[in-house]
């Protein structure tokens, strides 16, 4: 008889690693499937390592382009090889891991609670769907997810960006003074406030607090920078309920004729044998993009346009944000300033800008808004220099001069969620291991274009307003998927006919699976999603602890 | 035109383990890297000193013409530029790989230049003096510079100009001598932070 674990859990990064360690808490037997290995982070990464030490400097060499299109030499290690994980479709930059802890090994750790107004937003404006739950509902596991894995930030009192329960943040360098300055002396509502990043800045709970390296996309080897695997997985191995199997590729998600899913199909990566794990319950947390590829290869004769998906909007619904693009600068003020570490800090610490477009206001040509993250200071590498005037000894000592003087910011803005734009698994094409691969049917509507354009326009006003010399500006958005914040594809909702999820992120049809991911998101908001992943990852989990325990799950 | 990548890091490797003048260190947890999360990096600082380098990807006459150029780029000033900083090694092993199209921008746009150098002085751009180098290249610096005889090598001293800037601000040299980066170490509190109360009102 093959094991049957009370809960099988796909994925181990913020969803998955959440979903893990919470039901183990709980006192769940819980086996966790990660379609990567596992490293060590504390040596397995060259993290302290300076460019030079790279013979190609630190970035992917020319012939290994194509495999790790999106890495650097630092952390390529824990990326997908795209060679042997293609997708077809519209043009998508599709970022990847491939290793325990997923994603969280080097994300950008930006930090925000979604808003009251978030929850409800298409009560204000009519475009989208609101969310079947309230800021109140989510509010508590806000901050359990914030007592547990640290945030750093300042308590800003801003109706649209509610406070997490925050360590001390980390201190502007001169630039971004100067920049929140000129901000407050001229337009008061574009408030310039510290970054919120998931980052010790103080002892916590037996982590040490970050030492200021400033290379957290580098993979911390401390877990001062909040993962999965640093934070999450200790404590879920300290309950003696975990079980993680790496190298498992998730294909399909099987049920048996009760419309129980019994089980979790998988590839072993490394020998290609087909495998299967049994749990009473099983919680999808590959990612929204992932996890919507395993419920859509999972079609069976009952759920013939994918699992769990009576309501046909699997795959539909996609959102994230458009970034719009940036603008980089040079503050004469500040020429011959010596700091010589302006970026020695935690990703995602220097500023941000919340939204303030459609708050009081309303726009004529859009619908909800956009925040700016950016940075001001010296950096390890001077890429102001490619735009400074000239050659030879004077270009190199006005390099040296305007080191300390740089200053950039980009644009996330809201994508209101449109049906069209969906995800399906391509007829033909398949990975190395024989699965199924995502077709992307994704395109930036008009609403997301005039947000664009407006906050392209905006970022030259800021720029102008503050005195900065500007250097660079482009105006083209990148790419769909380029802000890493897929969402939306599996949508949690009160009607099981246009949604896949309830409030709880329990499937409509299959009483006993879950989604753990962005992917039951109903919008996606301007602010980084991993926060209330982490929260809503950690209630499900409760809920589906407690209806197992009431025996509702089997 | 291409060498084999293999033999270009095999002897890389050979120069490590010779010992010439490695600069390569542990990192500061002092665990020593397990066997299969570490390729020894190929032509590191150490293979790039090595005495007995010889390029991969250019021909003498054009690695010449690279030594030169950058170094007009970024010169020595108070601290070495980057000829001392060996940004031609770095160019030689990145175009050894490139994609053609990239290769070809690259020969086409020093051919480009020798071709000027021939037609005003009757020599190659590196057998020219100094002040005669800096005057070629003075137009060719000024991104306003609309004249159609000069467009192609507009482009082409742009695209120098950013490979010299990666090549000498990511070298020791250029990170650590000439910009004095100080990140990348273990500090108690942000070391950018600023100090000037002035600044902050």
């Amino acid at each position: 008889m093959p094991k049957v674990y009370d809960a099988v859990v796909v994925g181990s990064g913020a969803a998955g690693g959440m979903a893990a360690t919470e039901l183990c808490l709980k006192g769940l037997k819980v086996l966790l499937l990660e379609a990567g290995p596992r490293f060590n982070i504390a040596t397995d990464f060259h993290h302290q390592w300076k460019p030079y030490q790279f013979a190609f400097r630190g970035a992917i060499r020319p012939s290994e382009r194509a495999m790790y299109p999106h890495a650097d030499e630092w952390n390529k290690k824990h990326f997908v090889n795209e060679l042997e994980n293609p997708y077809t479709g519209k043009p998508f930059d599709w970022v990847r891991a491939r290793a325990v802890g997923g994603k969280t090994l080097h994300w950008g750790l930006v930090s925000l609670r979604f808003s009251p107004r978030d929850f409800k937003a298409a009560s204000y404006d009519g475009a989208g769907t609101d969310w079947p739950i309230s800021y109140d509902d989510v509010e508590p596991y806000y901050s359990r997810v914030e007592d547990m894995i640290g945030v750093a930030g300042y308590a800003d009192h801003l109706p649209n960006n509610p406070d997490s329960h925050f360590l001390r943040p980390v201190p502007y360098t001169c630039a971004e003074w100067i920049f929140k300055g000129a901000m407050e002396r001229n337009i008061p509502e574009w408030h310039v406030i510290h970054g919120r990043t998931a980052t010790v800045t103080q002892p916590f709970k037996g982590r040490a607090p970050c030492h200021y390296c400033g290379h957290c996309g580098r993979v911390c080897n401390v877990a001062a920078s909040f993962s999965s695997e640093g934070v999450l997985l200790p404590i879920a191995e300290k309950t003696g309920n975990l079980t993680l199997r790496t190298n498992a590729l998730a294909w399909k998600v099987l049920t048996d004729k009760e419309r129980r899913a019994k089980s979790v199909l998988f590839v072993d990566r490394i020998t290609r044998e087909l495998e299967e794990a049994y749990g009473k319950i099983i919680v999808l947390g590959a990612g929204s993009i992932e996890t919507t590829q395993i419920l859509l290869n999972s079609h069976n004769e009952e759920f013939p346009d994918g699992m769990a998906n009576s309501s046909g909007v699997l795959g539909k619904y996609f959102c994230e944000q458009i970034m719009a693009g940036g603008i980089s600068g040079l503050i004469p003020k500040l020429k011959g300033n010596q700091n010589r570490a302006g970026d020695a800090r935690p990703s995602g610490s220097g500023f941000y800008i919340p939204r303030f477009r459609n708050l009081k206001e309303k726009q004529k040509n859009f619908v909800r808004g956009y925040g700016f993250e950016g940075g001001g200071g010296s950096s390890e590498f001077p890429g102001f220099a490619k735009k400074m005037p000239g050659f030879g000894a004077r270009f190199k000592e006005e390099v040296k001069k305007y080191y300390a003087t740089a200053i950039s910011i980009g644009s996330f803005g809201e994508m209101v969620p449109r049906a069209e734009n969906h995800l399906e698994i391509d007829p033909v094409v398949r990975d190395a291991w024989g699965i199924p691969v995502v077709k992307f049917e994704i395109e930036w509507g008009p609403n997301e274009l005039a947000m664009a354009k407006d906050a392209n326009d905006t970022q030259r006003e800021m720029f102008r307003k503050a005195g900065i010399e500007i250097l660079e500006e482009r105006t083209t958005p990148d790419l769909p998927g380029h802000s890493i914040h897929a969402a939306g594809t599996a949508r949690m909702g009160d009607d099981p006919r246009a949604s896949v999820l309830n409030k709880y992120n329990q499937s409509h049809d299959v009483k006993n699976l879950f989604v753990a991911d962005a992917a039951s998101f109903v919008s996606s908001t301007e602010k980084n999603p991993t926060l209330t992943i982490l929260a809503l990852s950690m209630r499900m989990a409760d809920y589906a602890a407690e209806q197992m325990r009431r025996g509702e799950l089997g | 035109m291409k060498d084999n990548t293999n033999q270009g890091r095999r002897d890389a490797l050979k120069t490590i383990i010779m010992g010439a003048g490695g600069l390569t260190t542990l990192p500061i947890l002092g665990q020593a890297e397990p066997a299969q999360a570490s390729r020894p990096s190929p032509g590191s600082a150490a293979a790039e000193s090595g005495a007995g380098w010889k390029p991969l990807f250019f021909d003498e006459h054009q690695n010449e013409t690279v030594v030169t150029l950058t170094d007009l780029i970024i010169p020595e000033t108070d601290t070495p530029g980057a000829k001392a900083a060996l940004v031609n090694r770095y160019l030689d092993l990145k175009y050894n790989e490139e994609e053609p199209k990239t290769e070809m921008a690259l020969i086409e746009g020093l051919a480009w230049l020798d071709g000027r150098s021939l037609s005003q002085h009757g020599k190659p751009f590196v057998r020219l003096a100094e002040e005669q180098q800096i005057a070629m290249l003075e137009p060719l610096a000024d991104p306003t510079n609309s004249n159609p005889d000069d467009r192609r090598g507009v482009e082409f001293f742009q695209l120098i100009k950013e490979l010299t800037i990666f090549g000498y601000y990511t070298s020791k040299i250029g990170l650590d001598r000439e910009l004095q980066y100080s990140g990348d170490t273990y500090n108690t509190s942000f070391p950018g932070a600023c100090t000037h109360p002035e600044h902050q009102s």
